[in-house]
Parts: structure tokens; sequence; C-alpha cells
């Protein structure tokens, strides 16, 4: 019941951390709003036991990302809001009405459907989340994540160097 | 224990708020957050049904998602900082670019 | 002499044609290329006739080659190669050609010579010769040629070369509309020859008249009683009278044949020499060497025959009716020769083609006779064409009265000369036709014969006898054409009637002895035993019993026969005599004019009232559906509309489209999650199925 409790509080924070961000005219309000969404989410992660998940979202997301975000809104100096639109009026009308069909798409999917399987035991999957059990399944040479992995460094390094690449002022 | 639907609904909400945040912002990093913000949408379930399931599967997902995301946000903000420079302003409404 | 030397025959007046039509390049003194054309243009004519008359006499004395066909003349061998349509460039050397190219180029040099004193005022003599030898080649092309495609260039040629002459003096307005009418009458008889090929083709599989393998149509046709195809299937009767009357519908039109003949009367508005050669002597004939060629497959069908020889005797009546009232000499002269057409095609018709070449031939010399006497008569009037403004000519025009009397008995039919033999030849065959009908046939033909005779007749004494209508020395000059200084042939003089010089006069004289002696030389009572044209000619015309048709038993002796149109022909003559003589006693000379004139002959003057209905269904009728039911019924509401609302919709839906490309990312993107969405239904809808 404690844990009901908890969530339905870090829902509240987290959708409504999520609408300010979307509401926001000021990218500044979007971006800290959005870390909040991130922490609240790290919050369920650590209560869904995933403690490796957890700390990465904050360290990554609500660290590293946002603050690229935040950096960049600076150095452009985009903090005045930009006006809201006057046109595309329809565009956001008819964005709100398929975010409903698919919301209401994902609840129906979501809730009405008996997921199959069967949930195993808290104390079983409390021992899936730490930072070994994640690093013996990462790591593992049996288990196909190994290359992909180390693929995915190669796609950070890419990135990275696109990055400087594009933003250096004489190409 | 809180049931497995309760996270697949919160993340449905998540997941249209920025799919709605997506097609309404004019602002590119705006839009980026909801990007993001779909993306950790996506990560919670498979957090939470990788914990249903009682598997790290759901978390080699999110480890990689979290990668690609990085990667995307640096190279996306790349090319905002891009154009930036070359127009002057990065409002997607103010020049309709895709149009010749 | 090799029969090789034929093919000049034709190649000649082609080289004139390209001597004439390109002189004017290199040759800058226009004296000298005068000169040089009047040399050249009636040369080669005159010379392809000699190697014509060679030709003749050696194939006459070979043992019955019937057929000489040229390989020599092929440019490329074959001449058209079309999937599986071949057709050769090979020219035909039998007696039927011979006959033709003989009086093509026969009556053609004349008439080039005649031309020559005729047209030397004229600014384009060289013009005209041009176009006259393009005739002459156009024409021998098609009486030489080896299978119908040849012909059907021949036959267009001479069609093209017609209108080239009628519209000579295209400044006049009325000069370029008969020509326009006179082609466009033809095209629709042309269609008719076009189909008719395009069956024989489809029929036969071939379109050559004789082959070396004995393939040709004609001879495919050469079997008692059936006609075969190439290869070796029966051609259906009722096949054969399609194509026989499609072929028909191309005489009809090219020789001035009921219903197609109106273009016949206008075409006179071209210099008299063109009246002459291609308007009386040579191109209206070729609807008859046509069928005459094709003989071997009339003979196969009945009603074609029947039709053919209905339609000639049809015309020939209704064209003399109309002869009876017309005032213009050359118009006189016009319907003339459409009647004596419907003879031929009636001897055609009854099965008796060698005697409608007969006539054609003695046809050639006596019409040519008449129109080159009524030229010489324009010329000396300077440039009148009116009768009822002539009058008195015979002490003028002594020589030219001479002829012009001869070629009139000719053809009136007085006994021994050309046209009396002739004429005589095609009512007794008519009169003895397989149908049962020869009766009929051969009193149409009698009344026909005395009408011939009056109106002829007519013309002579308005234009010859009585006294003179018009006042010497006053006469006015008749400009044809243009108002140009330089003038032509038939408005010099200071207003005095003067004789014609001697290149006109030559001509008349060989024309004359042509037109008086030929029919006893080639008639039944010529040398050599008689009917020499018959005789030569059978290898190239079928016989009737070829299609198991027999002519009925003689209705009278050939000597009563003779007498009978001996008879009606000085009946004719006598009667006009009579008529116009006491008129000019009564001083009621002048024909009444239009508006006072007798319902008759007015009906008569208005040809029946064929123009009328013509202008009517076509002109009018035309016009109206072109108008109403095409233009506007079909073009407007039904073709523009339908192009209009396409183009309109495309137009509508690009326009509401357009507005979906935005250039706004943001658009994409919506539409992007619009697909995403429906997926994502589909998906659920998919999964709450099972």
């Amino acid at each position: 019941m404690p844990a009901l409790i908890l969530f339905w509080i870090l829902a509240i924070v987290c959708i409504g951390a999520a609408l300010t961000m979307v509401t926001a005219a000021n990218p500044v309000r979007s971006a800290l709003s959005l870390v909040v969404c991130f922490l609240a989410l790290a919050v369920y992660y650590v209560t869904l036991s995933a403690q490796f998940i957890g700390a990465v979202q904050v360290v990554v997301y609500a660290g590293a990302v946002m603050v690229l975000f935040l950096f960049v809104i600076m150095l452009l100096n985009l903090g005045a809001p930009v006006t809201s639109s006057t046109k595309g009026s329809n565009q956001n009308t008819a964005a709100v009405a398929l975010g409903a069909i698919l919301l209401l798409v994902l609840f129906i999917s979501g809730i009405f459907f008996e997921i199959p399987g069967k949930a195993v035991s808290p104390a079983t999957a409390q021992a899936q989340g730490t930072v070994k059990a994640v690093g013996l399944t990462l790591y593992n040479p049996h288990l196909p994540w190994l290359f992909p992995f180390e693929a995915t460094s190669l796609l950070l390094l890419v990135a990275v160097v696109g990055a400087i690449v594009m933003t250096r002022r004489q190409v | 224990m809180v049931p497995v639907s309760y996270y697949l609904s919160l993340s449905a909400v998540l997941f249209t708020i920025g799919v709605v945040g997506v097609l309404v912002k004019r602002n590119p990093i705006q839009v980026f957050m909801c990007i993001e913000l779909m993306l950790n949408a996506a990560n919670l379930t498979f957090i939470a049904l990788g914990r249903f399931y009682g598997t790290s599967v759901g978390e080699m997902y999110v480890i990689f998602a979290l990668a690609v995301a990085a990667a995307e946000v640096s190279v996306g903000l790349g090319i905002i900082v891009t154009i930036f420079r070359t127009r002057q302003s990065i409002d997607l409404d103010e020049t309709a670019l895709l149009k010749s | 002499m090799n029969l090789q030397f034929a093919q000049l025959i034709l190649w000649l007046p082609l080289l004139g044609f390209l001597f004439c039509s390109t002189s004017g390049l290199y040759i800058k003194d226009r004296a000298l290329q005068k000169r040089l054309t009047t040399i050249i243009a009636p040369g080669v004519v005159l010379a392809s006739f000699v190697i014509a008359l060679l030709v003749t006499l050696q194939f006459g004395s070979t043992p019955r080659e019937i057929i000489a066909l040229i390989p020599g003349t092929s440019i490329y061998d074959p001449w058209i190669r079309f999937g599986g349509f071949r057709v050769n460039f090979n020219e035909v050397i039998d007696p039927l050609s011979l006959v033709m190219s003989l009086v093509v180029t026969g009556v053609g040099g004349l008439i080039h010579v005649y031309s020559v004193g005729y047209m030397k005022d004229d600014r384009d003599y060289t013009r005209f010769f041009t176009y006259f030898n393009l005739f002459i080649f156009m024409m021998l092309l098609l009486v030489l040629g080896d299978n119908f495609l040849l012909m059907f260039v021949g036959w267009e040629g001479v069609g093209v070369c017609s209108y080239l002459l009628i519209s000579f003096w295209f400044t006049d307005e009325a000069n370029a509309r008969a020509g326009n009418k006179a082609f466009i009458v033809n095209r629709v008889g042309d269609l008719g020859f076009s189909l008719g090929i395009m069956s024989i083709w489809s029929y036969f599989g071939t379109v050559s008249f004789y082959t070396p393998q004995h393939r040709g149509v004609l001879e495919l046709a050469n079997h008692v009683g059936r006609v075969l195809d190439v290869t070796g299937g029966v051609v259906p009767t009722a096949v054969i009278t399609m194509i026989c009357l499609l072929l028909f519908v191309g005489a009809v039109g090219k020789s001035a044949q009921i219903p197609l003949f109106v273009w016949l009367p206008d075409a006179m508005a071209g210099p008299t020499p063109v009246s002459a050669l291609i308007h009386a002597a040579t191109m209206v004939t070729a609807g008859v060497v046509m069928l005459s060629r094709c003989s071997f497959l009339f003979v196969h069908s009945a009603v074609a025959l029947h039709v053919v020889a209905w339609v000639g005797l049809a015309t020939a009546f209704m064209a003399a009716t109309m002869a009876l009232v017309q005032t213009d000499i050359k118009k006189v002269l016009a319907y003339s020769t459409i009647s004596q057409l419907g003879y031929m095609f009636m001897a055609c018709g009854v099965g008796d083609f060698s005697d409608g070449i007969f006539h054609v031939v003695t046809h050639a010399f006596f019409k040519a006779l008449l129109f080159l006497g009524a030229g010489a008569v324009i010329h000396s009037m300077l440039g009148e064409q009116d009768m009822r403004k002539m009058g008195g000519l015979k002490k003028k025009l002594p020589a030219t009265w001479a002829v012009m009397i001869i070629a009139t008995y000719s053809i009136a039919g007085f006994p021994l000369l050309s046209g009396f033999w002739s004429k005589d030849a095609i009512l007794d065959s008519a009169s003895r036709s397989f149908a049962g009908d020869g009766t009929l046939l051969y009193a149409g033909g009698l009344i026909t014969a005395f009408l011939t005779a009056f109106y002829m007749n007519r013309l002579m004494w308005k234009t010859f006898y009585t006294q003179e209508r018009f006042t010497d020395g006053q006469l006015h000059t008749h400009h044809h054409g243009d108002s140009d200084d330089s003038g032509h042939g038939e408005d010099q003089g200071n207003g005095h009637v003067h004789p014609s010089p001697g290149t006109m006069m030559w001509p008349l004289y060989i024309l004359a002895i042509l037109a008086a002696g030929f029919g006893w030389f080639a008639g039944p009572y010529g040398p050599s035993g008689g009917n020499l044209l018959d005789k030569f000619l059978a290898p190239s015309i079928a016989p009737l019993s070829l299609g198991g048709l027999h002519p009925q038993a003689d209705l009278m002796s050939p000597v009563a026969g003779y007498l009978l149109s001996s008879l009606i022909a000085i009946a004719g003559l006598v009667l006009a005599a009579v008529m116009y003589g006491r008129r000019m006693e009564s001083g009621a000379i002048l024909e009444p004019a239009a508006a006072d004139a007798s319902p008759l002959v007015q009906f008569l003057r208005n040809n029946w009232g064929f123009d009328a209905l013509y202008n009517l269904i076509f002109i009018k009728g035309g016009g109206l559906l072109a108008e109403r039911g095409l233009m506007r019924g079909v073009e407007t509401d039904t073709i523009n509309a339908a192009g209009d609302g396409i183009a309109k919709s495309v137009g509508g839906i690009s326009h509401l489209l357009r507005r979906i490309q935005t250039g706004y990312v943001r658009n994409y993107a919506l539409v992007m999650l619009v697909g995403a969405v429906t997926l994502v239904v589909g998906m659920l809808v998919g999964v709450m199925q099972h």
C-alpha cells in the first residue's frame, strides 16, 4: 500500500512536470520541468528495483543531457519565450485529438489485456537490477548484449565527432 | 506491490504528452525535450515489464536506448546550433524549409 | 526492238517535267528558257509516242506474248515491303496499256504542240508545261503500272495535275474554287478506289495485275466461274461484287459519272488545252481504263456490271439533256464529255470492254479536236466563250470550221465517221445485254445519240452560222485570272477576230483525220478483216463467258442497226439546223434570259438540281452539322468540356493537395503520427479479434 501511494505521488509529479514542460513557453522552464520528470522516473526505476538504471538515469539524463540542453539554450540566448504560434491551430487541435486516440489505444492495450506470463516474486526481481547483475548480463559472452554494447561506444564516438565537426566555426 | 499495468498506463500518458508536445511546439529544443520524454516513457515500460518477468533484458534495452538518446542529443543539438548560426533563428515555422 | 525500251515511254515525260520545273533555277534568260521549254516539253511527249508506237508494232509482230513485265523498272525489289505486303515497281506492257499509252502520248503530244501556240503569251508558260508533262507522266503511270498501287499513284497524280491546271489562273477566285471542287469531289471517288485496293489486298493477298508466277489478281480471276486468292482459296462472289463496286466508285469520281459529275463542267475554268487533254481525252477516261483493266474481276459479278451499265446510261442521258441548254461553248463540250463517258461505262457494263476502249480512243480524237477547235474560236474571239455573242464565224475561221464540222459529225454519229463506228458498237453490245434489258439500254442509247447530234449541231450553228452577233474590231478582251499586263494567250489582239497560228492548226488537222478515219480503221470493216482494235485488245480484256454470262441474241441485223443510228444522228443534226436556222429568220437567236426561260430549261441549266442538292446536303448540311453538331455538341460541350473538366478537377485536387505541402516539419510529423496511430489502432483491432 505505501508503494501504491508512492506511485501516485510520483505519477502526479511526473505527469505534472511533463505537462509543464510541454506547455511552458520558456525553454529554460521546459528544461527544468523535464529534469523534475526525469528525477521522478529515476525514483520509479529504484522502486522497480532497477538501481543501476535509476542511477544512470540521474547521471545521464538529468545530469548530462539536460545540462547539454540548458547549455545550448544559454549559448544561443534562446531564453526569451518564442511567441506562441498564431497559425497552425488546426495542427494543434489535430495533434491533441490524435494524442487522445493514441492514449486511448495505449490504455486499452495496457490495462484491459492480460499480460501473458506470470510475475516473479519480488525477491527474484530484486536481484536482477543490481549493478552486478546488470554487468554480468551485459558482459556475458553467451548472451547477445556484448557486441551491441561495444558497437554503441562506436556510435557515441561518431556522435561526438559529428557534433564537433558540425558546430566548428570554420569547416 | 504496484500492478504492472499502472506503470504501463503512466508510460502511455507520458508518451502521449511527448507526442503532442512534438507536434505543438515550435521551438526545436522543446521538441527535442519532448522526444526525450517519449524515450523515457518507453524506458519505463521496459523496466516495468523486466521487473514483472524477473529478467535483465529490459534493462539491457534501456541501456541501449540511453546511449542512443545521448548520441542523438549531442548530434541534434549540434544541428540546432548550426542552423541557428546560418539562419539566426531556430523557429520551425519561420521558414518552411521543405517548401521550395 | 527490245521491250526494255518501253520504260522510256514512262520516263521521258518525267525528264521533261524535271527540266521544266527546275529550269528557272539555272536558266536566267527567260526567253531562252521559254524556247527550250517549247522544244523539250512537247518533244519528250512526242518521243514517248514514237517509242510507244515502235513498241506496239514490235508487240503486234511477236507471237502473242501477252504480258511483258519489265524487271528493270524496279527501283527497289520490291518497291514497297510492309510486313507481308509487297509491291513491285513494274510496268505492264500489254495491249490495253499500249493503246492507252498511244492515246495519251499521241493526243497529248498534239495538244502540247497546240499549247505552244495557245499559251505563247502567257506569263507562266513554263509552269504550264511543267504541269502538262507531269500530267503525262502520271497518266502513263496510271495506264502502265502493273499493280493497283502504282495505278493509284498515277490516279492521284493526274488528280493533282488536274487541280493545278484547272486553277492555273489561280488569281481568279472562281478558277481556284473550280480546282478545289474538282479535287474534293474526286476525293469521294478516290476513297472508294482506295477501299477497293485494300479489299483486294485483304482478299487476294496481292495487288499486282500480273506476276511472273501467274499469281497476279487478274490471273487469279482468269478462271471460269470462280476467282482464287494467292493461296488457292475461292473468293466469294459477294466479295468480288463489293470490290468491283468500290472500284467503280473510284471510276465514277474520276470519270465524272452520276452522282459525282458536278466537278467536270466547272473544270472548264482551266485553259482550253487543259480541258482538251485532261478533261476530255485522257484523265476522265481513266475510269474506263480502270474498269477495262479490272474486266477480269467485273465479269464475275453480274450485279456490279449491271450497276455500271445503268449508271453509264443515266449519265449519258442526263448530261446530254444538260448540254442542250448551255450557252458557254466549253460547257457544252464538258457536258458532252460526261455524256460520252456514260456511253463508255455502258459499254463496260454490258461486258463489251474493248468497245468501251474503242470509244475512249475515238472520243479522245474528236473531243480533243472539238476542244482545240473551240479553243481556236475562243482564241480568235479574244477570250469570249459565250456562244450568244458569236455567230457567223465560218467566214472568218474557215479552217477551224472545217475541223469542227468533222468532229461534230463524228461525235454525232454521222455514218462512216469514227464516232459512228464506236458508238454503234456500243449500242449493238447494249442491245444484246446479258441481263435481258438490252432493249431499254439500246433505246436510251439511241435517244442520247439523238440529243448528242442535236446539241452538237446547235453549237455549230450558234458559233459558225447565222449572222455575227459581235462587232469586229470592238471585241472585249476577256481576262483570265490576273489582269497582268503580259496577259494570256486568250487576250491578245486589237478587238479583231484573228486566225490562229500554225502550231495551233496542225494538230487540229491531224486530229481531224483521226476523228474521221480511225473508226473505219479499227472498226468492223477496217483492214485485216476488221475489228482490229478488238482483236488487239483481246488478251487484256476478259470475255463475258469467264463469269458465266452470255450476251442475248441480236435485236436486229447489224445493217439495220447502222441504218437506224445513222437515221437518228442525221435527224438530230437536221432538227438542230432547222430550229436554229428558223430562229435566225425570226430573230429569236438569243436564248431567253435565265429569268424568263421555261422551267424545263431552267431545270436543265441547273444540272437537274444536282449542284443545288449537293450545296444543300454537303455544304449547308455539312456546315450545319459541323457547327451545331460537331463544334458545339461534340467539341465544345463534350471534348472541350471533358478536357476542361479533367483539368479543372485535377487543378482542384492539386489545390487541395498543395495545402498539404506546407513545408512545415511539424505538419509532416503530424501526418506521420496519423500513420502511426492508424497502425496502432489496426494492431489493437487485430489483437482484439483473436
